[in-house]
């Protein structure tokens, strides 16, 4: 039987009204009805031009849509057999996995939003750099690093494609020697939060004394850990990864990597966007990849059958 | 004198290990369903395992039964497998039923392999060599146990192996005749076998699989996946080395480049007057790009390490070129064709993913450990070679009295490899991973001073007439292209490395750019290669696209 997993994007995917195509059923509406009483507001403000855009909205937007979907797929029987989130997308796995409750989830998430905007302002922000291999990239990020332009690697999303974080001048001059060196992309993001970095060192430490109040249980599958891509099979394991993957880069490439050895042959993307499976489709052309946001929950659960069992 | 010490504890462990199991056993043959618990039976903590898996044939039965039983009954397993593949052959260790690892092989389960070092959940033995491992178990790594796979078996428990032979018998004899336990998966219990691979006095018991083992088409390459530029690089290594060196016998790798050197035999081998000259004995599995220069009456001889999926008629109908069994059917051995290979052939090609600046190379990248299974093995110079060929007398570049000849090894790629990184390098990451994961030494694939050429789409350096390593280094500079290697090389330099002999451009070898072109291969897709088969290939599914 061919192994499954789910996966749950990161920043980046989100959309104003990214919250109104969620399915027009009563396991949305129930869920929707827990995230107004957790919050204590309607939850479907979150998306909406003014707030879509702030590290809380974006941040439950793609929390609560997650796991919204993923709530659909196990209700049609489709379980996976690992998860693994990008950065915030995290959350909704460890939910999927059932190490977290979706309440004590929203109730992170939001936290973890509003220590992080604690941390940026207008001189910080990331960059995506394409091209480059991670020799090169680690080189050039040691010698523009200092206490005064810091800057650090972020991600490490495919063996070609990264994100740096940190002061908007030193990046600035990451993604001029990275052109040089013939980046074929190397350009700002549009944030002003330097994720993913020892700057949010605080902020892990201050999620993980959160996550210490929550209930927290062993998860079903393996979870991917964003900070050491290993396959957590603890609770204490997946919380700390949690908790502190805030400071720590994405290891996604090596997630990617991880889930192939695994022999996971199906790849289900919750919405919105496809990032991660095109990341993962590059180098595995026996993999099938269905991403929410390009298949309606109908056709994926109907693929997913079929697939499942050849 | 050790008057009172007896001589026979292995047999008389093992006779009661046998009479533990007799309640879940028929004769040989092992229920599907007891299997585990017989497996509960018949191994003890810390007992040395084999695992059959090489990179293609697998006893995927028997490696799910082991991860089935209860860790608190058998833990710490010592496990010996060729090739770590499969997510369980992991899960293994996670569990905690086996605790250390001897293998040669592991690149489909690499990162999984150096987390798992790293994080002290598996036990490093060594990286072997196929022919290495398979000699240890002989040595000191003698196994308590064989888990291994064949096709099909009878009710006495001789086996038949069929063309995927493999390492089996290699692993059986190092357990049966030390009084280990052999056990044997098989797709199907027969009353008659079409012919007896392996005898029954070496075999404990018997098993049916519920499904048939897992087997990989690792050797199909479709030639339309072939590039011009490796057309360009095939075209350069027939006239600069085949012919120049006058090679008879040969190992290919399953890159691309050697599929369409193996493709351009039959058609520009052809027009230059080659067919019957060179290239004619060959250890190799039975690669499909073959087919044209078997049919064109190229090849003499193929000894292979295993089968390859869809192949299995085709060889079958070519006995003269194949070996094959009384039954009609090809039968291979890896650890007979590593050693042919290794000390019987001309020449070996491969591939690399890095080569330092003095040519040694390695495939193992940072953060991985994968190992290199057989390539080591056929891609080094044997010293205890002492026959002769032209060839390998052709590599003589002394007069002294107590010279002798070299085996060729060639390594070929492109100067710009995977995610657009040179493949020339000032320092291999498997040096890097040597600290990562604690090794003793480098993983090194083929060291620099067994390799004699290296082939790239800008020429050919001939190594093994450098004198020294700057000599060396300025040869591999030559044809190193716009890497920051190549860039060191001066016009003038060129002039001389190529008046000298080290290094040759296409136009040294007379062979035109312009001519590098697809409709120079004699087979372009899987569906030609059918055809030249005249319909005895079979073709796995995901190579059809007609």
């Amino acid at each position: 039987m061919n192994k499954i997993a789910f996966l749950f994007p990161g920043q980046g995917t989100q959309y104003e009204g990214m919250l109104d195509d969620l399915p027009q059923t009563t396991l949305t509406s129930s869920l929707l009805e827990r995230a107004q009483n957790r919050l204590g507001h309607d939850p479907l403000l979150l998306d909406d031009k003014e707030h879509i855009n702030t590290s809380v909205g974006t941040q439950l937007s793609l929390f609560i849509k997650g796991v919204v979907l993923e709530a659909h797929l196990e209700e049609e029987k489709i379980y996976p057999h690992v998860v693994a989130g990008h950065s915030i997308g995290s959350f909704a796995a460890a939910v999927a996995a059932k190490v977290l409750s979706f309440e004590d989830g929203l109730h992170i998430v939001k936290k973890r939003a509003e220590l992080m905007d604690n941390v940026g302002g207008k001189d910080y922000g990331m960059g995506v750099i394409v091209g480059v291999n991670k020799e090169k990239l680690v080189h050039i990020v040691a010698s523009v690093h200092s206490e005064t332009t810091p800057v650090y690697i972020a991600n490490e999303n495919a063996e070609d494609q990264y994100t740096v974080s940190g002061k908007r001048i030193g990046i600035e001059v990451v993604l001029e020697k990275a052109r040089k060196q013939g980046a074929s992309k190397a350009k700002f993001l549009n944030m002003t939060v330097p994720s993913h970095c020892p700057l949010m060192n605080d902020v892990g430490k201050t999620l993980f004394g959160e996550l210490e109040k929550c209930t927290i249980s062993d998860p079903a599958v393996p979870f991917i850990g964003n900070k050491r891509a290993r396959p957590l099979q603890t609770g204490s394991a997946v919380k700390e990864d949690l908790a502190f993957n805030v400071s720590h880069p994405v290891l996604w490439h090596n997630c990617s990597t991880i889930m192939k050895e695994l022999g996971v042959k199906l790849f289900v993307e919750m919405a919105p966007g496809h990032v991660l499976v095109d990341l993962i489709k590059r180098k595995y052309p026996e993999g099938h990849f269905f991403p929410l946001s390009s298949f309606s929950l109908d056709d994926v659960l109907f693929l997913v059958k079929k697939y499942k069992s050849k | 004198m050790m008057k009172n010490r007896s001589w026979t504890t292995k047999r008389d462990e093992k006779r009661k290990k046998l009479e533990s199991v007799q309640h879940l056993v028929k004769g040989k043959i092992i229920d599907t369903k007891n299997m585990k618990e017989a497996l509960e039976c018949l191994i003890s903590s810390g007992d040395r395992v084999v695992l059959e898996g090489d990179n293609q044939k697998q006893a995927s039965f028997l490696s799910e039964a082991l991860n089935s039983v209860d860790p608190k009954k058998i833990h710490d397993l010592h496990m010996i497998m060729s090739s770590i593949s499969r997510p369980d052959h992991l899960t293994l260790f996670e569990k905690g039923i086996g605790s250390k690892i001897d293998f040669s092989y592991a690149g489909p389960q690499s990162l999984r392999v150096a987390q798992m070092i790293e994080d002290g959940v598996l036990k490093m033995g060594e990286i072997h060599t196929y022919l290495e491992l398979y000699g240890r178990l002989f040595v000191d790594l003698i196994p308590k146990v064989a888990l291994v796979a064949a096709e099909k078996a009878d009710e006495k428990g001789n086996l038949y192996t069929g063309s995927n032979t493999e390492e089996t018998p290699t692993i059986i004899e190092a357990a049966a005749f030390k009084d280990g336990i052999v056990i044997v998966q098989v797709n199907e219990i027969v009353e008659e076998l079409p012919r007896v691979d392996i005898p029954s006095d070496w075999v404990d018991f018997v098993v049916q699989s519920p499904e048939p083992y897992q087997l990989e088409a690792l050797f199909t390459r479709d030639p339309s996946g072939i590039t011009e530029l490796q057309i360009l690089m095939g075209m350069m290594a027939i006239r600069g080395i085949y012919e120049k060196h006058n090679v008879q016998s040969l190992n290919h790798g399953i890159g691309f480049n050697t599929s369409a050197i193996e493709l351009l035999l039959p058609t520009y081998g052809e027009s230059l007057g080659l067919k019957g000259k060179i290239a004619k004995h060959w250890t190799l599995n039975p690669h499909p790009t073959l087919i044209p220069a078997i049919e064109s009456g190229w090849v003499e001889s193929i000894h292979s390490f295993g089968g390859e999926v869809g192949m299995e008629r085709y060889t079958a109908a070519r006995p003269d070129v194949f070996f094959t069994g009384k039954d009609g059917k090809m039968r291979s051995n890896r650890a007979l064709c590593q050693v042919a290979g290794q000390y019987a052939v001309d020449m070996f090609v491969g591939s690399t993913l890095q080569m330092d600046y003095y040519g040694n190379s390695s495939t193992v990248t940072s953060g991985r450990l994968s190992g290199f299974g057989g390539a080591p093995n056929m891609g080094h110079n044997p010293h205890g070679r002492r026959h002769s060929t032209p060839a390998w007398l052709d590599m003589i570049t002394t007069n002294s009295s107590m010279e002798r000849g070299k085996k060729l090894v060639v390594q070929m790629f492109e100067t710009y490899g995977q995610g657009n990184s040179p493949v020339f390098v000032e320092s291999l990451d498997a040096i890097k991973v040597r600290d990562e994961a604690g090794l003793a030494t480098t993983p090194v694939m083929i060291y620099g001073d067994d390799v004699t050429h290296v082939v790239t789409e800008e020429g050919v350096a001939y190594l093994y007439k450098a004198e020294g390593l700057e000599e060396r280094r300025q040869a591999l500079s030559a044809i190193a292209g716009v890497t920051k290697l190549g860039r060191e090389q001066s016009p003038k330099e060129m002039r001389k490395l190529r008046d000298k002999g080290l290094v040759a451009l296409p136009e040294d070898l007379k062979v035109k750019r312009t001519e590098a072109k697809r409709s120079l291969l004699a087979a372009k897709n899987v569906r030609e290669l059918v055809q030249w088969s005249d319909g005895l290939y079979d073709p796995p599914e995901k190579f059809k696209n007609w």
